[in-house]
């Protein structure tokens, strides 16, 4: 896939800069952050500015952006710190939504996604499909019944779970372990929600299903075409958390670069001391790696084989949580006293990078080797 | 992927697969097998390859057509460099084609250009660099070697460090202080010296690898002709700066990492079944660190020269990659030895002399090899300008 023309990407950017700059005004934010938090505050705006149809063809009405554009609008909007389900709707679930069995039910589902009328995310799928609670398989199993199907089985701390209209329930089937993903709307599914706060004031949940019936009718996509929309999906998922990470530390970089150079202690700039400089150089160093990691990544899921693409996601998911720990801690630590306070964003910044560090490792596959002998050829 | 990259003016997958035909073909057996083993390199399998590299036209290719080069871009020096490192060629010596040409056909006169480009484009002149003192290393504006004007020579006294094949060198390319008076960044001249001059000695200093990489040397009274300055007198400060900014260019030496990288993962292969599980497990999951730091570096490395290609130069970007690339090889070589267990040790520089290094079935030799990298490994956050220096290069350029 090509990428967006400049002027196309430019004029996106701007677009979604005054979108964080006129919605996400920190202290706005800050009182937005008390319960009960409105996760679709802005969701209409971000389907009128054409946010939710960045990732999809321009035949099912999309923009037509790559997995690079995609990147380069999160890392844009990764500034604002958003609280609407952006990357888990429109990047995550909409893949799969477009990938579906029925081409006229595709086109009409991601043309509700684009619109703002419907949120979907996806629960399950994460790879290896094991998870949570001590003494609790938690992999989710469909199950062959005379209507249908029974679904039994946990999936854990799901992103937006409870807030969404509609899942992408991503399972094994139980004779023969392949991958099968049904699109289920929440409220009619049986299932029981946990719903709990992330440390970002980001939502998540837990989905329990108690053999639960599930109509033929929803089933979405089965076997190979389920396991590789799933894979698939998860590559564009740590794709856009990493690009979200890498727009997260530019902001911070931003911040304690200016504090550094501002802040006078002992009679001087705390910036004049070579020890926070050596710190603030490393911050910068390891920052450009990920940012580079992450660009590549974004490439690679453009046009690399497959082995490439999850090679890609290993290195990023070590590289920019790595990166995202140490600038986000060192923000805060260099900022002193007020780096502890709620008031200041550096450390709503440092608490959103710790998110999505674990989103990015819940998303890359579990089975990943590096390239083996011979093959490091790959890698240029 | 890479045909997709904005900028790029040549074939990149087409032009690799000819370096590497060209490498495979051209490059003496001996050598190659010196390099893939960590064996210690003479003078010949550098001078051999590089005058292959001359025959086939690559030797300064990425000088300026009218100076004899052919006007590579930063990418193609890059696949070219990256190439010929991965399939095992000796690195290029820098302080001709790299160093001292550059700075005659940018400051020198026409009979300096006429005399010197020949030698260092066919590589029959082997140059050496004195730059660093005993008292001007990292600050090397402090630098003492004086030259005084007598007749139509320069007479120069003092005494150069590091000077890195000296002792396999014709000439040295100088930097003198000709004036005490002002700044001292001011007064410093470019001198050309033939090293047979009398008055002028090579002290060898042996390296903590055991190796004779490196010397000092003397000037006493030596006697210069006037027409070796380069550029005009003072001009040395301007001159040294042009050099180590080309210096550092490819610093981040990826080919090389990613040769090396194969080279510890047989090394690990071979050991890590020997170790007790915790062991192994720490290892794995350093190894798979390690390479995807690389994996981030090739990509940094890339990104830098794209930036580079759209006329973008944060002032920056050498020092980040000399940083990154150095302490990423200084990981890679510590790694190596952890991961040969009981011989992670085992080091007698005899060793690398001759015979199979690496490939040997022998682990106290083959540890001859791994801590070669390794304990050679230490200069490279040194020498270049220190990370320290690039450190206060990189947080003085953010913060200003």
């Amino acid at each position: 896939m090509t990428p967006l023309d400049s002027e196309t990407k430019s004029i996106i950017a701007d677009t979604l800069l005054r979108f964080v700059d006129e919605n996400y005004d920190a202290a706005k934010r800050r009182e937005r952050l008390k319960p009960p938090i409105d996760y679709r505050l802005n969701w209409s705006t971000l389907a009128e500015l054409g946010v939710l149809a960045m990732p999809f063809d321009e035949e099912l009405g999309g923009l037509g952006g790559c997995a690079t554009d995609t990147a380069d609008a999160v890392r844009v909007l990764a500034k604002g710190l958003v609280l609407e389900p952006v990357v888990e709707c429109a990047v995550v679930a909409g893949s799969i939504l477009a990938a579906g069995a029925d081409a006229d039910a595709s086109a009409a589902a991601v043309a509700e996604l684009i619109g703002g009328e419907k949120i979907t995310v996806k629960v399950g799928g994460r790879p290896g499909l094991l998870s949570g609670r001590p003494g609790d398989a938690g992999a989710l199993v469909a199950e062959k019944s005379d209507t249908g199907w029974l679904l039994h089985g946990t999936a854990r701390a799901v992103m937006y779970a409870a807030e969404a209209d509609e899942w992408l329930v991503i399972a094994h089937q139980s004779e023969s372990d392949a991958a099968i993903i049904f699109r289920l709307p929440c409220a009619e599914s049986g299932a029981e929600v946990q719903q709990f706060r992330l440390m970002d004031g980001q939502s998540a949940a837990d989905i329990c299903f108690h053999n639960v019936a599930v109509a033929a009718d929803k089933l979405w996509l089965i076997d190979d075409a389920a396991e590789a929309a799933n894979e698939r999906a998860n590559l564009k998922a740590v794709s856009a958390y990493c690009a979200d990470a890498v727009g997260c530390m530019a902001q911070l970089l931003e911040i304690t670069g200016t504090y550094l150079k501002t802040r006078v202690q002992f009679g001087v700039t705390i910036g004049s001391f070579q020890a926070l400089q050596h710190r603030f150089a490393d911050m910068h160093m390891v920052y450009l790696e990920a940012r580079a990691m992450s660009r590549s990544l974004a490439e690679c899921l453009d046009g690399g084989a497959l082995s490439e693409q999850r090679w890609r996601c290993f290195s990023a998911l070590t590289m920019v949580t790595a990166a995202g720990t140490k600038v986000g801690q060192e923000s805060i630590q260099m900022h002193g006293g007020m780096g502890v306070t709620d008031e200041l964003i550096v450390s709503h910044y440092n608490s959103r990078l710790l998110t999505l560090a674990r989103q990015i490792r819940n998303a890359v596959s579990h089975d990943i080797t590096p390239p083996p002998l011979m093959t490091a050829r790959r890698w240029i | 992927m890479s045909s997709a990259n904005p900028g790029i003016d040549f074939d990149e997958e087409a032009f690799r697969a000819e370096v590497r035909a060209f490498v495979a073909s051209d490059l003496d057996p001996e050598t190659r097998k010196k390099v893939e083993n960590a064996i210690y390199l003479e003078k010949h399998d550098f001078v051999n390859w590089q005058q292959a590299l001359a025959r086939k036209g690559w030797f300064g290719a990425w000088w300026p057509k009218e100076h004899g080069g052919q006007d590579w871009s930063l990418a193609q020096e890059h696949a070219f460099l990256q190439e010929c490192a991965l399939n095992a060629a000796p690195m290029l010596i820098p302080y001709g084609v790299n160093m001292v040409g550059p700075v005659i056909y940018t400051f020198g006169n026409e009979e300096q250009k006429k005399k010197y480009i020949p030698g260092i484009l066919d590589n029959t002149t082997w140059w050496c660099q004195g730059y660093s003192e005993p008292n001007a290393g990292s600050d090397l504006a402090g630098l003492t070697t004086s030259a005084v004007l007598d007749g139509d020579h320069y007479v120069v006294n003092g005494t150069k460090m590091w000077t890195t094949e000296a002792h396999w060198a014709d000439m040295m390319h100088c930097l003198v202080r000709t004036d005490k008076s002002g700044k001292k960044q001011q007064g410093i001249t470019f001198l050309l010296i033939d090293m047979k001059t009398p008055g002028l000695t090579v002290e060898p200093i042996v390296t903590l690898d055991g190796v004779h990489h490196t010397n000092q040397t003397f000037f006493d009274n030596v006697r210069v002709p006037i027409e070796n300055v380069v550029g005009q007198p003072g001009d040395g400060w301007k001159i040294a700066k042009f050099l180590l900014s080309r210096e550092r260019g490819f610093i981040a030496d990826t080919g090389n990492k990613l040769r090396m990288i194969g080279q510890i993962e047989r090394a690990a292969m071979r050991y890590l079944h020997h170790m007790p599980p915790i062991e192994q497990i720490k290892l794995r999951a350093r190894y798979n660190e390690l390479s995807a730091w690389l994996t981030a570096l090739v990509a940094l490395e890339r990104d830098n020269i794209h930036e580079l290609l759209a006329g973008r130069d944060d002032g920056i970007s050498a020092s980040v990659l000399k940083v990154r690339g150095t302490e990423l090889l200084q990981a890679m070589t510590e790694f190596w030895r952890d991961a040969m267990g009981p011989y992670g040790a085992c080091y007698d520089a005899e060793n690398r002399q001759s015979g199979l290094g690496l490939s040997s079935t022998e682990p106290w030799i083959q540890a001859a090899g791994v801590n070669y990298n390794y304990l050679y490994g230490r200069c490279w956050s040194i020498f270049g300008g220190s990370n320290e220096v690039q450190r206060n290069i990189i947080a003085g350029t953010l913060l200003r």
